[in-house]
């Protein structure tokens, strides 16, 4: 590198991966990150047969450039989570461009804290044992990276304690939207909401998605009683539908006897039961969507239940647009969602249906968390990308 | 807020009206018929005509131009022409007006034009034309028709009235066919309110194509002083366009790279924007353009997932002042398709583009607006699948 070249930021990406465009958008276009102030550089798949859009002024460098590379040229090395490919794709680079560690950072997505906390609590520490999941190549990443883009709490502790060392913590993630084109993402948070919100008001109904992607039966066997119980002994002014994911893995015979049962009994009973002042609840199952029918129907949906870990994306984009939260104590993402983020979380009392149609939304003030969420981004980066903090 | 999309918008510029001026401010706008000359000349050097028996003429529509490509081809009762289903009802009452019995076959997926193989496969005995429409200024499969057109001894009739300025293999749409038709329409890339044009590529046709659009008179030849005065020699029509006309179009030949390139660029533009949606399943498929041809912007379709939704969908967007029609009623569907021809094959393609189909705004300038209309859009598919 000559003395008038700046050193390069990566980010390194898994070719064809669908969260690519929304990370890039949200850096862009939520976060102000200068498009011009890093590249991306693509590892795996096939060129011809994939193709990753862009956002305007991103640009990509090939592989092979890539690994041309050496380290004084290299201003650090951002990846999107890690697991097995991206883990090798580093080790490569790494080897190839003598790239210090030190200038690498993890932007943490959700639920691989978790999966390596499950794998220590398993082995004693991450380096023993060996599962698909944690591989020799994230082993040897996670004990030299100590940059990692996520909150404090819960992931940042979780991390210090598995990795037994202080980590340098951004304590804030890129919180992302679910349409990562500006103008769709505003048409349907506009336009598509209002025209939603009419239609569940015209039939005066309260949607409610029980988890936000098929899960086993035992993360929502609470619920799945707590729905029986409100078809027979619930009282609702709003009519209720809940939206249950198609199951697509094999399950436990029982569970599967018991969650068919409850549907049926439900399905069935509850025209009759209606009759009788019993509250008027229909049950839906969600095939796999794409991407804005998810975003619709999220929209739709007056309440989330959420499940323990994992899907903070749509758990975010429900919260941001005004739909209750709910999720259990403890878990990984209420300590997100109510502690770091301080967003109104509903807790399960007695029967959860029955409190989301007796109470209210509470109004979220989320352009608060995306303030604080920049602010802090803008610190943690500000060595590494170019920002633009006036806009 | 309302938005105000239409689906076509007019191109004309004051180059467009200086000519009419220019024209209207002679004493006799008649004479000399300078500027349909100039017309006929102009697209004669686009369409890469320069042998001189192969002639253009201009006529007040496609529709006309197809009538007198009926009434060149001869055919009358008894005799079979084979058409696409999908397509506007001039191309097929052209030739029932000559008592022909149509035979409606189907489409090619993606780019719905007519499916050589459903030709092949539909000829008989009787089969005296064979008729080529260029969907969505995309060619057809000329060498295929060609080769079929050839060998059971039909006439090719290339429908090209979407397309104006469109190549396949680097030679102009409309120079295949015997004779070739082109609408210069209001809804068309370029135009001058309605007309037309009528390209005879076979020398055989020439003479009497020009005494079939001067009224069935051999006036042509007085003209150009073969005969000493004219006369009544054969059928014929009014088949000429006026001057005024020719002036508006005139301006619009000299601008057809211009106007076909920003088109091209709005195409573009949704197709990109189309290509996530389309891998997502939001929409089922974009159109599909076969190696080697080169269109010429005049439609973007797109085709939904479902049927049921697309009158949800056309109407969601109208009421965001976003025109997005859909297009033809598969003509074996219709009243007159069913008396005047019958069906050869399945018609799975033509049915599919007959509901599914759903066309978008395209005028020049519209690329920078497609990231709004795209949004629109799939927010209109996705508000009337909830509705649904």
């Amino acid at each position: 590198m000559t003395g008038t070249e700046q050193a390069l930021t990566i980010l390194l990406l898994s070719r064809g991966n669908i969260h690519n465009s929304t990370l890039l958008s949200t850096l862009v276009n939520e976060y102000s990150v200068d498009p011009k102030s890093f590249v991306v550089v693509l590892f795996g798949g096939d060129t011809k047969a994939q193709k990753d859009d862009l956002p305007a002024g991103v640009e990509e460098m090939s592989w092979n450039d890539a690994l041309s590379l050496d380290d004084a040229a290299i201003k650090a090395v951002i990846l999107q989570s890690l697991y097995p490919a991206n883990a090798r794709a580093l080790r490569e680079f790494a080897a190839q461009t003598a790239v210090s560690y030190a200038k690498v950072g993890i932007i943490i997505t959700d639920n691989e804290v978790d999966l390596w906390k499950s794998h220590v609590d398993k082995f004693g520490s991450l380096d023993k044992g060996h599962t698909k999941t944690i591989t020799d190549d994230m082993k040897h990443a996670l004990a030299k990276i100590d940059n990692f883009c996520c909150t404090y709490n819960p992931f940042g502790q979780t991390l210090e304690e598995i990795l037994a060392r202080p980590l340098n913590i951004s304590d804030t993630f890129p919180i992302r939207k679910l349409l990562p084109e500006p103008t769709d993402y505003a048409v349907f948070t506009g336009r598509v909401k209002d025209e939603i919100d009419y239609l569940e008001r015209l039939a005066n109904r309260r949607t409610i998605m029980v988890m936000s992607k098929p899960l086993p039966y035992e993360r929502k066997r609470v619920y799945v009683r707590d729905l029986l119980r409100f078809c027979l002994f619930g009282q609702s002014r709003y009519s209720v539908t809940v939206l249950f994911w198609e199951r697509r893995k094999p399950w436990k015979t029982w569970d599967k006897v018991e969650y068919r049962l409850i549907m049926i009994f439900v399905a069935w009973l509850s025209p009759v039961l209606r009759r009788f002042g019993r509250p008027d609840i229909r049950i839906r199952f969600l095939p796999s969507l794409s991407r804005h029918e998810y975003m619709t129907t999220l929209l739709r949906c007056y309440a989330l239940i959420g499940q323990r870990r994992s899907g903070v994306g749509a758990m975010t984009e429900a919260v941001r647009n005004g739909g209750q939260l709910v999720l259990e104590r403890g878990s990984y993402n209420e300590q997100l969602f109510s502690e770091s983020w301080k967003t109104p979380i509903v807790y399960r009392n007695n029967n959860i249906f029955q409190e989301l149609v007796d109470t209210e939304n509470d109004e979220v003030d989320f352009e608060r968390v995306m303030t604080e969420s920049r602010d802090r981004f803008w610190l943690f980066y500000a060595s590494i990308f170019t920002v633009k903090p006036s806009d | 807020m309302t938005l105000s999309y239409p689906y076509v918008k007019s191109t004309f510029t004051q180059h467009e009206l200086g000519l009419v001026t220019e024209l209207m401010e002679r004493e006799n706008m008649t004479l000399g018929f300078s500027h349909s000359a100039l017309c006929t000349e102009e697209i004669a050097r686009r369409l890469g005509l320069t042998q001189p028996p192969q002639r253009v003429f201009l006529t007040p529509s496609c529709t006309s131009a197809l009538e007198v490509a009926a009434l060149l081809s001869g055919v009358g009762p008894g005799d079979e022409v084979i058409l696409p289903s999908y397509t506007f009802s001039s191309t097929a009452t052209a030739f029932a007006l000559r008592g022909a019995t149509l035979v409606f076959v189907d489409s090619q997926p993606g780019s719905f034009n007519i499916d050589p193989q459903a030709v092949r496969d539909a000829v008989t005995p009787a089969t005296r034309v064979i008729i080529a429409m260029h969907y969505c200024g995309v060619s057809c499969d000329m060498d295929s028709l060609s080769a079929i057109a050839r060998d059971c001894g039909a006439m090719l009739i290339e429908d090209a009235a979407q397309a104006y300025g469109a190549t396949a293999q680097g030679q102009a749409v409309g120079t295949r066919g015997d004779v070739a038709t082109f609408s210069f329409h209001h809804t068309k890339n370029l135009s001058c309110g309605e007309g037309g044009a009528l390209v005879v590529n076979n020398p055989d046709l020439c003479d009497r194509a020009a005494i079939l659009l001067e009224k069935g008179t051999n006036r042509s030849q007085f003209f150009q002083g073969l005969v000493d005065k004219y006369s009544w020699v054969d059928l014929g029509t009014s088949g000429v366009i006026s001057e005024i006309a020719a002036a508006v179009l005139l301006g619009q030949l000299q601008r057809a790279d211009e106007i076909n390139g920003a088109r091209i660029a709005g195409w573009n533009a949704y197709h990109a924007a189309f290509a996530p949606l389309e891998a997502d399943g939001v929409i089922a498929a974009r159109p599909h353009v076969p190696e080697g041809c080169a269109h010429n912007g005049h439609i973007y379709f797109i085709l939904l997932p479902d049927p049921a939704l697309r009158p949800g969908v056309i109407a969601e967007l109208s009421r965001r002042g976003i025109s997005a029609p859909f297009h033809y009623v598969p003509l074996h569907d219709t009243v007159a398709g069913r008396r005047f021809g019958r069906v050869s094959g399945q018609m799975v393609e033509a049915n599919r583009a007959g509901s599914c189909l759903l066309r978008l705004p395209l005028w020049p300038g519209v690329a920078d607006h497609v990231p709004e209309i795209v949004a629109e859009v799939t927010a209109a598919i996705e508000i009337t699948k909830a509705v649904a």
